[in-house]
């Protein structure tokens, strides 16, 4: 099988010859770290463990033009500046990617900016959405052996980004139609800008974005969700399905399982990263929701940081992915970027067995094999 | 049918006549304040440049021809004044980022040479695309012209022992720099021969941004050695490869370097007419030999409207004469304004 096959058949609880190996994220320093401890420095990451191929096609769903990058203040430490999203953050000039920015202003405030400033950027047919040669990219892809998906938009966590997790709470009671022209909008904007891809290079899959839970729970309440969201989100999955994308993974950090109903209902058919720490298993929720719900993802970033044992108690029982690659719908990954504190030894003791377990599920069933 | 971008392409460098002016994208450089200034003298903010203005797809082949992996580059000691950092290939003190007041080398004897060609591997997994094989699918039946970077060898050298190094070594002990040279023509070979094999290309295009400045500290016999041992294998290897066009990129008064890199089989060049390279002298000097790309002033471009047609005037000429693609000799700077860039652009297209 290659690997587009094996996407579809992994993802869509079908028979693939293994399940599909998934590309993993890494935080720079991480790999920094290994290129200390034995990963070649002249190599593709992603050839160098393995993955498949996956990619998902360069088509620009962000604010366009972006907002002007603006320093506004900066010290030998830090520096407060507007980023191309309209932001105003202050952030470490130091290995910035080791904490969370502090967030200051955000652009979206009310109906007339969302008009002034948000319509303008938000223009479907804007032609640098698209590659320069994109007539080149459709011959490209068309007789491809990967999966080739197509980004799907997001209807809470671009707006929350835009405008504030506390302007966004507030909104969603004083002005709740305001919040819902705004998914609405974007339902039609996602679907004005992909619809030439869909046509053109016929996705395998499509990817939504929300990052919309804490640790304990969604940051909206369900029943706003779905009132106000779910729509945009249904006409979206509608529009991907009738045009044959029958796989839509939705990405969301935090424990999402009260979103997991209306994601599905409104035509999302998996979930990824399925964060451990926020109490995701991926396998209760094979046991709640059965074929329903594909998932990847669900290795917990912080046993990877531990011992070996760790990492094979974590994979063959807590995780029981021998089990899960047998049922279909689903693939192993890290529940985020791996972090700087696994080492590349660790890392490569969890990929090994990742894979002796996708190559052989069935002897790995029971914890008939221990590795360590 | 009219011809496609790389038919003109091909023919504009062979002496023969396309069916319009080529507009190879690849020989436009535009600078990010330009690009800003004419944001807001009426260019969309949310188009590709490239596209806006009628340019043609012109690309190289995406293979790492250059030291590989590179140095991390690092911060090494900030101060109120200055800052001392590590960039990819050497050592620079830097004056509040805005020029370089000194540098430290990289490769200072035969020694510290060893060291850095480790970074020469041409078996570097990642000297290739992942996806090579799908790369070479989609070149096959490409409608634009598709080239080939050989390498930089004298801003190279320039880079990584410096001028002075270089001078002193080329005096004092010949043979390991000789050496070096040698290895370099080797290596750049080695790298691309998988790529020269699976797709068939349009050009091989040498760069020399910082070549100018060797003309200046080292003798002559010195500067023919150094470029023979060179750019001569190279160039003729890429030809034995089935590529006939092998141009050189370059920056500043190169007049001196000209006949060594015909000599070494060059027959195209992109020049700054800036920098005494103006293409109708270079076509007297070389007759129909060399084929020229570029050789558009763009310091003319910032002046008046008679100006740019006078230039315009002077370079459509020689473009019907053949062997000429005219282009900016140089990126396009923020003194040009978007108004004059758009009559540039009409004057070329309506010709």
């Amino acid at each position: 099988m290659n690997a587009r096959e094996r996407f579809e058949e992994t993802f869509a609880f079908g028979h693939p010859d293994r399940a599909f190996l998934m590309p993993h994220w890494f935080w720079p320093s991480a790999i920094s770290r290994w290129h200390g401890e034995g990963l070649p420095r002249d190599v593709h990451i992603d050839e160098f463990f393995g993955f498949d191929r996956y990619e998902v096609a360069p088509i620009n769903l962000g604010l366009l033009p972006s907002f002007d990058y603006e320093v506004y203040f900066e010290n030998e430490e830090y520096k407060t500046y507007r980023r191309g999203d309209g932001c105003v953050a202050k952030e470490f000039k130091r290995r910035p990617e080791m904490s969370m920015p502090q967030w200051l202003d955000f652009p979206l405030k009310t109906r007339s900016n969302w008009e002034n400033d948000f319509l303008p950027r938000l223009d479907p047919q804007s032609q640098a959405r698209y590659p320069l040669w994109w007539d080149d990219y459709v011959r490209w892809v068309q007789d491809r052996d990967y999966p080739l998906g197509v980004s799907a938009g997001s209807f809470y966590g671009w707006i929350r980004n835009w405008m504030s997790l506390e302007r966004l709470s507030k909104m969603i009671y004083e002005d709740p139609e305001f919040i819902r022209d705004i998914a609405n909008y974007i339902a039609d904007f996602v679907i004005g800008t992909i619809r030439p891809a869909v046509e053109d290079i016929k996705p395998d899959f499509a990817l939504m974005w929300e990052d919309m839970a804490m640790k304990t729970g969604p940051l909206i309440s369900p029943k706003k969700f779905k009132e106000l969201m779910i729509p945009a989100c249904r006409s979206v999955n509608d529009f991907l399905h009738a045009n044959g994308v029958d796989i839509i993974l939705l990405d969301s950090d935090g424990f999402v399982d009260p979103l997991i109903p209306m994601w599905l209902d409104a035509g999302v058919t998996g979930v990824y990263p399925m964060e451990v720490a926020a109490g995701e298993n991926v396998a209760a929720l094979r046991e709640k929701y059965g074929r329903k719900l594909a998932m990847f993802g669900g290795v917990d970033k912080r046993v990877l940081a531990g011992s070996k044992e760790g990492i094979e108690r974590h994979l063959l029982e807590e995780i029981k992915l021998a089990w899960m690659v047998l049922q279909g719908g689903y693939t192993s990954s890290v529940d985020h970027a791996v972090p700087p504190d696994v080492s590349f030894d660790n890392f490569m003791f969890y990929w090994n067995l990742v894979r002796k377990v996708i190559e052989d599920p069935s002897r790995f069933l029971n914890g008939g094999v221990k590795e360590g | 049918m009219g011809m496609n971008a790389r038919e003109k392409f091909v023919s504009a460098l062979k002496f023969k006549r396309p069916d319009g002016v080529p507009f190879p994208c690849l020989f436009y450089g535009f600078h990010p304040e330009t690009v800003r200034r004419w944001q807001r003298e009426g260019l969309p903010r949310d188009v590709h440049l490239v596209k806006h203005l009628g340019l043609e797809r012109c690309d190289l082949i995406p293979v790492n021809v250059g030291p590989f992996p590179h140095y991390e580059p690092a911060e090494l000691e900030e101060m109120e004044e200055w800052r001392l950092g590590m960039d990819r290939s050497m050592l620079v003190k830097v004056k509040e980022g805005i020029e370089a007041v000194e540098e430290r080398f990289p490769i200072k004897d035969s020694a510290s040479c060893k060291a850095f060609s480790k970074m020469l591997n041409p078996s570097s997994p990642a000297r290739y695309p992942r996806f090579w094989d799908d790369y070479v699918r989609m070149a096959r039946d490409r409608n634009y012209p598709l080239g080939v970077y050989v390498g930089s060898p004298l801003s190279w050298l320039t880079e990584w022992i410096g001028l002075e190094g270089l001078a002193s070594n080329l005096e004092n002990d010949p043979p390991w720099i000789e050496g070096f040279a040698d290895s370099i023509a080797s290596f750049v070979a080695s790298t691309l021969a998988r790529a020269l094999r699976d797709v068939s290309l349009d050009f091989a295009l040498f760069m020399e941004p910082r070549a100018y400045r060797l003309i200046q500290k080292l003798n002559g016999d010195r500067l023919d050695a150094l470029a023979k041992r060179t750019y001569g294998p190279i160039a003729s290897w890429v030809k034995g490869m089935g590529v006939d066009l092998v141009g050189v990129q370059a920056s500043g008064y190169v007049s001196r370097l000209l006949d060594i890199w015909v000599g070494a089989g060059m027959n195209f060049m992109s020049l700054e007419a800036v920098g005494g390279s103006d293409v109708e002298q270079l076509r007297e000097r070389f007759a129909n030999k060399v084929a020229f790309v570029g050789n558009v002033d763009q310091r003319a471009l910032a002046w008046s409207k008679r100006d740019i047609a006078e230039e315009v005037r002077r370079k459509m000429t020689s473009f019907e004469l053949g062997g000429f693609i005219p282009a900016p000799d140089h990126t396009i700077m923020p003194d040009v304004s978007w108004e004059n860039f758009r009559y540039y652009m009409d004057l070329v297209k309506g010709h």
